[in-house]
C-alpha cells in the first residue's frame, strides 16, 4: 500500500483554499539601490573602525521586502562586520543590540551558516551564534523558526 | 504545592472539578477520574468510548464532562445519581478531522469544539431530539482551531488558530442564549459575527493558547515564537473587526508556551515547553515578565541519584562525563513539557504534563 500518511488530504478537499502564500505578512518592497547604499553606508562605518554600530545599523531595519540577489549582498556585509569585530568583543557586543535586533542577528547567523560565504567563516559564525543564545536565550531560536519574515 | 503522578502516558488536557475534589485527565483513547481529596488519588471511574486519543475534557459548573478525540466525536458524560459511573451522549459534531480542544461556556448550557477541519463547533442541548447538536462557525477560518476560551456572557467565543490568527466570534444562539450587554467586543452580535482578529507583526506561528482577561476587557494569547501576547481591543466598526487600541508581545528568553491562565486582571501565567510556569504582569501600559515558578537556575535537582559503578561507566560512556553531577532528571517539578495551566484557586494554578502529572502551583 501506498505510504497514505504522505497523501496531501488537502488537495481531495474542495473547501481547501488556503495558500502557502498567503500566510505570508505584506512586507513593503525593498529596492536594491536603497540596499546597496545602506551597505555602503555600513562599509563606511567599519572601516572608520565603528563596527559595533555599523552592526547595529545593518540589524535595525533588515531589507524583509528586497529580491534575493540584494538580500544576498546585505548577508555578505554583515557577515563581514561581524567578522571585523573583535572576538573579546562579541558578548558586549550582543549586550548592546536590543531584543529585535538580536532577533535579527539570529536570522543572519542560519542564513549565514548556510550560505557559501558563511561557510568559510563558519569558524565566526558559531562562536556569534553561541553567544548570541547565551544573551538572548533560546526563545530567539524559536522565534527565528517561526518568523515569517525572511532575510 | 503538590505533585500528583497520575499517569504513564502524557496527559494532554487535565480539569479539576468545581468543588476541586475530583481532577480529569486524558489518558490515550479514555479519560481517567481521580478523588483527589485524600492523601492518595484514587482512581473513581475511566470513561471509555472514544477510539482514538482524547485531546481535551472539560467539566461545567454543574458536573457534565465533555470530551472530545481525534475520532472526531465529542461526547457529553453525565454524572448518575451515586456519583461514580457516567452516562456518554453522542454530539453531533458533523466534522470529518480530529477535534482538538473543547471548552464549556461558564453557564454549563453550550460548549465549543474546535476541529483541525477548520471549524468550531458551537454544541447545544436540544430537548425535543434529546441530543446536543452544533452550529458551526466556519467563516473566515482556514486552518487548524486549537484552543477557545469563553467570554462570561456565554456569548463571546475567542478561537487561535494554526494560521496565527486569533479572532473573536459571537456564538449567540437564539434558543439558548439570553441578549447579550453590550461591551467593548461589539453591540449587535448575530451568530457568527466576527467581533475581533489580531495575528502578530512576525506573519504569525501556532497560537498554543488564548484566554480572556477575567474582566473580558482584553485577551492574551500564547504562540509558537516563544512569545506571550497581550491585546486590548477597540470597538468594531460596522462589520469590520476593531483593531488593537494596543498590542503588547512579550518576547521572552523561553521555549514557546502551550498554555496560559489569568490570575486577576494584571496577572497571568504561562507554561509550556520549559517545563516550569511563569509569571507575567502589567497593564495597559505593558506587560513584562516577572518571575519564574519553580525556576529550573534556582532549584535544586529533586531527585539526587545514588551513583552506582555502573551508572557511572554508562554515563561516562554515553555522555562522557564523570558521574557525579549527571542526572536523568530535570531541575523542574515536571519532567516534560506542560500542556495545560487552569486555574486552580484565586492564588493558585493547576499543570499536567506530558510527564503524567497534575501538580498544583502557588503563584
Amino acid at each position: 500500500m501506498e505510504d497514505w500518511r504522505r497523501i496531501d488530504i488537502d488537495a481531495y478537499d474542495p473547501d481547501f483554499t488556503l495558500r502557502p502564500e498567503e500566510l505570508q505578512p505584506a512586507v513593503p518592497e525593498v529596492p536594491t539601490e536603497v540596499v546597496e547604499q545602506k551597505v555602503q553606508q555600513a562599509r563606511t562605518l567599519v572601516s572608520q573602525g565603528k563596527a559595533i554600530d555599523a552592526l547595529k545599523f545593518l540589524l535595525q531595519d533588515p531589507p524583509y521586502g528586497a529580491d534575493s540577489v540584494a538580500k544576498d549582498i546585505y548577508l555578505l556585509q554583515v557577515i563581514e562586520t561581524l567578522s571585523s569585530v573583535k572576538q573579546s568583543d562579541i558578548s558586549s557586543t550582543i549586550g548592546e543590540l536590543d531584543a529585535d535586533q538580536q532577533d535579527v542577528l539570529v536570522k543572519y547567523l542560519y542564513k549565514g551558516m548556510g550560505s557559501g560565504e558563511g561557510r568559510k567563516q563558519s569558524g565566526i559564525l558559531l562562536n556569534w551564534f553561541d553567544k548570541t543564545i547565551e544573551v538572548a536565550g533560546e526563545g530567539s531560536i524559536v522565534r527565528y523558526l517561526s518568523d515569517k519574515r525572511f532575510v | 504545592m503538590s505533585a500528583l503522578n497520575l499517569s504513564k502516558n502524557p496527559i494532554y488536557d487535565h480539569c479539576f472539578s468545581q468543588d476541586r475534589k475530583t481532577v480529569a485527565i486524558t489518558k490515550e483513547n479514555d479519560v481517567l477520574l481521580f478523588d483527589v481529596s485524600g492523601a492518595k488519588p484514587s482512581l473513581i471511574t475511566t470513561l471509555t468510548h472514544h477510539d482514538k486519543p482524547v485531546t481535551a475534557v472539560d467539566i461545567s459548573s454543574d458536573g457534565k464532562i465533555v470530551t472530545c478525540s481525534q475520532d472526531r466525536n465529542a461526547l457529553v458524560w453525565e454524572p448518575s445519581g451515586d456519583g461514580k459511573t457516567y452516562k456518554p451522549t453522542l454530539v453531533l459534531l458533523r466534522i470529518n478531522r480530529a477535534a482538538t480542544c473543547a471548552r464549556w461556556a461558564p453557564n454549563g448550557k453550550k460548549f465549543a469544539v474546535g476541529s483541525s477541519d477548520r471549524v468550531v463547533a458551537i454544541c447545544y442541548y436540544e430537548a425535543e431530539n434529546d441530543w446536543w447538536i452544533s452550529k458551526h462557525l466556519k467563516k473566515p477560518l482556514r486552518s487548524t482551531i486549537l484552543s477557545v476560551d469563553w467570554h462570561p456572557n456565554n456569548v463571546l467565543l475567542a478561537c487561535g488558530s494554526a494560521d496565527g490568527h486569533v479572532r473573536v466570534f459571537s456564538t449567540y444562539i437564539k434558543s439558548v442564549d439570553s441578549k447579550p450587554d453590550p461591551s467593548v467586543w461589539g453591540e449587535r452580535l448575530p451568530f457568527q459575527t466576527l467581533c475581533a482578529d489580531y495575528i502578530s507583526n512576525s506573519g504569525g506561528s501556532w497560537i498554543h493558547d488564548v484566554s480572556f482577561s477575567p474582566g473580558a476587557e482584553f485577551l492574551a494569547f500564547v504562540s509558537h515564537d516563544g512569545n506571550v501576547n497581550i491585546v486590548y481591543p477597540s470597538p468594531p466598526v460596522g462589520s469590520e473587526p476593531g483593531v488593537p487600541a494596543a498590542y503588547f508581545e512579550v518576547r521572552t528568553r523561553h521555549l514557546p508556551f502551550k498554555s496560559l491562565t489569568f490570575i486577576n486582571d494584571n496577572k497571568l501565567v504561562a507554561g509550556g515547553f520549559d517545563a516550569h510556569p511563569v509569571v507575567f504582569e502589567g497593564s495597559e501600559q505593558g506587560w513584562q515578565l516577572t518571575k519564574s515558578i519553580d525556576d529550573p537556575t534556582e532549584a535544586k535537582k529533586h531527585v539526587q541519584e545514588e551513583q552506582s559503578a555502573i551508572d557511572l561507566f554508562k554515563s561516562m560512556d554515553l555522555k562522557g562525563k564523570s558521574g557525579s553531577k549527571f542526572s536523568e532528571s530535570l531541575p523542574t517539578i515536571h519532567q516534560n513539557s506542560i500542556t495545560k495551566v487552569k486555574l486552580y484557586s484565586p492564588n493558585s494554578i493547576s499543570t499536567s504534563g506530558n510527564d503524567g502529572k497534575v501538580v498544583v502551583f502557588k503563584v
